[in-house]
């Protein structure tokens, strides 16, 4: 009966009501829809790279080490040479080491050279390994295996032969233009860069770049890499690994541990993340001002209806609950749009945002965090409807 | 007796200084056709809400047909109200946005003590329309659609669903006219004879007393407002 009413009653002031609902499904929508990202942002940021110990690079910070050898982002400071590489893979509790290159750009995606063993070791998200979505992955100085988005965006096939520039950026003068590669590979989705990264053999690389050398037979093992990633036999041993490389005699170098400094790195993002539950919390405070004033103005104009519901029996408790019964309606209400809109929202940007950012979203869901923002919505507002509804309850005392 | 007032008085809470209703001994008989004659401004309104046991006075004794309501709690205040007494405005008698059946469904809603006498209450209130000469059809329209005149009908239906022994009609011909009131007037003692409930008239109209037993003047009744 209650419920019923508080219906029909919000069905008679549609216009308001309406607005109402609007402002709050986005306040909602913003709320959930920042949680969502953020929480997945940092999955997905988190699960760039994983089955990695250690992470060797020359002597810097450990954010610009992960930055550049992880993301592809800023420039190495300085190479190491090939010998700590021979060094490390010979330490008694390193498993595999897997050296990697960088420098090189192919119409602005970044080249990575390595070893046919970083296919094998490197994993991301949980212990996940790189998988071809068609042809193999290379065995021949030759070859190249494409990112999955590098494929997508610049629609290479199969055989297709490529260019490296060097440099990055898509309008570099020197081109390696007279030693191109065929792509052997193409790799699947990962969210991760490894999407956006043109992979080569480490030994091509140093061949583009000494050409005169560039003859196959010759010796192409590289003079130096850009970092050199490696599995431990027993996890046990990383910190001694990571202080016997830090404190190596022959070369300054740092190594880092890429789960802590991902954690760490993300931790100095806490500012822009704190900001934007600080916007939508704010966002959301200003749609339960409105939504309380809506009923305010809504007691005004019912005060002959309050009155005679009063005279024909009703309870100063029934006024009270069927304004909050209202309040939560619409809130309801504003609710599930929230949520139908997020999810459609989610769906068509999700493409956007694996390939312009490489963030994997996942549909929302709502066991997570979502329900205890839900349950606070809803508490919160029932608390701002107490307001009208208590002003409802005075005025049909009189 | 049907109503007894003794020694009553009221203020607000929030202006305790302003007495606005002060009776020493008010009665009303039952099997009377009551009627109250009081001007606006006269604490009409807040002497009826007393009555009616919306809200209790300030001190004093309060009987509605045999029933101490100063002494009532709240909800059995509510309850002995909608069980109790019927009310006509002069004008909002129905919820704009509840079609005429929900809104007697509503007034049986609150009188009603068990689910029972809920489901019951579907013929009732046919009969009740039926008496009043009520289009069936319109009472499934959204009352703002409707006619004055039958709004009004569908009022006076809903303040007679739960068998009321007392009727309060405050000012409900002042927005009629001549002929209209009459008919008003006529209908409402009839329906008070049909279903043998006390009636009390009140209107700040003092030609309409030859229509009662017995008059009373507010402002003769209520020594409050003599400044």
């Amino acid at each position: 009966m209650i419920l019923a009413i508080a219906r029909k009653s919000l069905m008679y002031r549609k216009s308001s009501v309406i607005i109402t609902i609007l402002a709050m499904t986005i306040s909602v929508m913003v709320m959930l829809g920042v949680e969502h990202i953020r929480h997945q942002a940092k999955v997905s940021f988190s699960s760039s790279v994983s089955g990695v110990d250690l992470i060797v690079g020359a002597r810097t910070g450990q954010l610009n080490l992960l930055l550049y050898s992880v993301f592809r982002m800023g420039s190495p400071t300085a190479n190491i040479s090939w010998q700590s590489y021979e060094n490390l893979k010979q330490n008694k509790d390193v498993k595999w080491a897997v050296p990697i290159s960088l420098g090189d750009s192919h119409k602005g995606y970044r080249v990575l050279g390595t070893t046919p063993d970083y296919f094998t070791f490197f994993k991301y998200a949980e212990e996940q390994s790189l998988e071809l979505q068609n042809g193999a992955f290379f065995q021949d100085t030759f070859d190249v295996v494409l990112g999955h988005k590098v494929a997508q965006q610049l629609n290479y096939q199969i055989g297709d032969k490529i260019i490296i520039s060097h440099g990055i950026g898509s309008t570099s003068f020197t081109k390696h233009d007279k030693n191109p590669f065929v792509i052997t590979g193409i790799l699947q989705a990962t969210g991760t860069p490894v999407d956006q990264t043109v992979h080569v053999s480490l030994q091509r690389l140093e061949a583009v770049h000494t050409p005169a050398a560039f003859q196959r037979g010759l010796d192409l093992t590289p003079q130096s890499v850009t970092a050199i990633m490696l599995g431990l036999k027993s996890r046990i041993k990383t910190f001694s690994v990571q202080r016997a490389i830090n404190t190596d005699k022959q070369e300054p170098m740092t190594a880092i541990l890429p789960g802590v400094a991902l954690a760490e790195f993300w931790q100095s993002m806490a500012v822009l993340e704190n900001t934007l539950q600080i916007v939508s919390g704010l966002v959301f405070v200003s749609a339960v001002l409105g939504l309380t004033a809506m009923l305010i103005a809504s007691i005004r104009e019912r005060k002959e209806e309050i009155r005679l519901m009063r005279m024909v029996g009703a309870s100063p408790f029934f006024i009270v609950l069927i304004i909050q019964i209202e309040a939560l309606l619409i809130v309801i209400t504003s609710i599930i749009t929230a949520l139908a809109l997020l999810v459609a929202c989610l769906a068509i940007s999700k493409n956007y945002l694996l390939t312009q950012y490489a963030i994997g979203i996942n549909p929302i869901s709502l066991v997570t965090n979502s329900s205890f923002y839900l349950i606070s919505i809803m508490g919160i507002s029932s608390i701002a409807a107490l307001i009208p509804a208590l002003m409802a309850y005075k005025g049909s005392k009189r | 007796m049907l109503i007894q007032l003794h020694e009553v008085t009221y203020a607000y809470p929030s202006n305790k200084n302003k007495t606005i209703i002060q009776i020493k001994d008010w009665q009303l008989a039952q099997q009377q056709k009551h009627f109250l004659y009081g001007p606006s401004g006269s604490g009409k309104s807040t002497l009826l809400n007393i009555v009616s046991g919306v809200i209790k006075p300030t001190s004093g004794r309060v009987e509605v047909l045999n029933e101490r309501l100063d002494k009532l709690k709240q909800h059995k205040l509510d309850k002995f109200r909608a069980q109790n007494i019927g009310y006509i405005f002069q004008k909002f008698n129905l919820i704009p946005y509840l079609n005429a059946f929900d809104n007697i469904h509503l007034a049986q809603y609150f009188a009603a003590n068990t689910k029972k006498q809920q489901a019951n209450a579907d013929k009732t209130i046919m009969d009740l329309l039926e008496e009043l000469q009520v289009n069936i059809d319109d009472c499934q329209r959204p009352v703002s659609q409707l006619s004055v005149g039958q709004q009004q009908r569908i009022g006076i239906a809903r303040a007679f669903i739960n068998q009321p022994k007392l009727l309060i009609a405050d000012e409900p011909t002042s927005s009629l006219d001549q002929d209209a009131r009459d008919s008003f007037i006529t209908l409402l003692n009839k329906l008070c004879a049909n279903h043998n409930c006390n009636l009390l008239f009140v209107s700040h109209d003092m030609s309409l007393q030859s229509y009662f037993d017995r008059t009373h003047a507010l402002n003769q009744i209520n020594l409050a407002n003599k400044d």
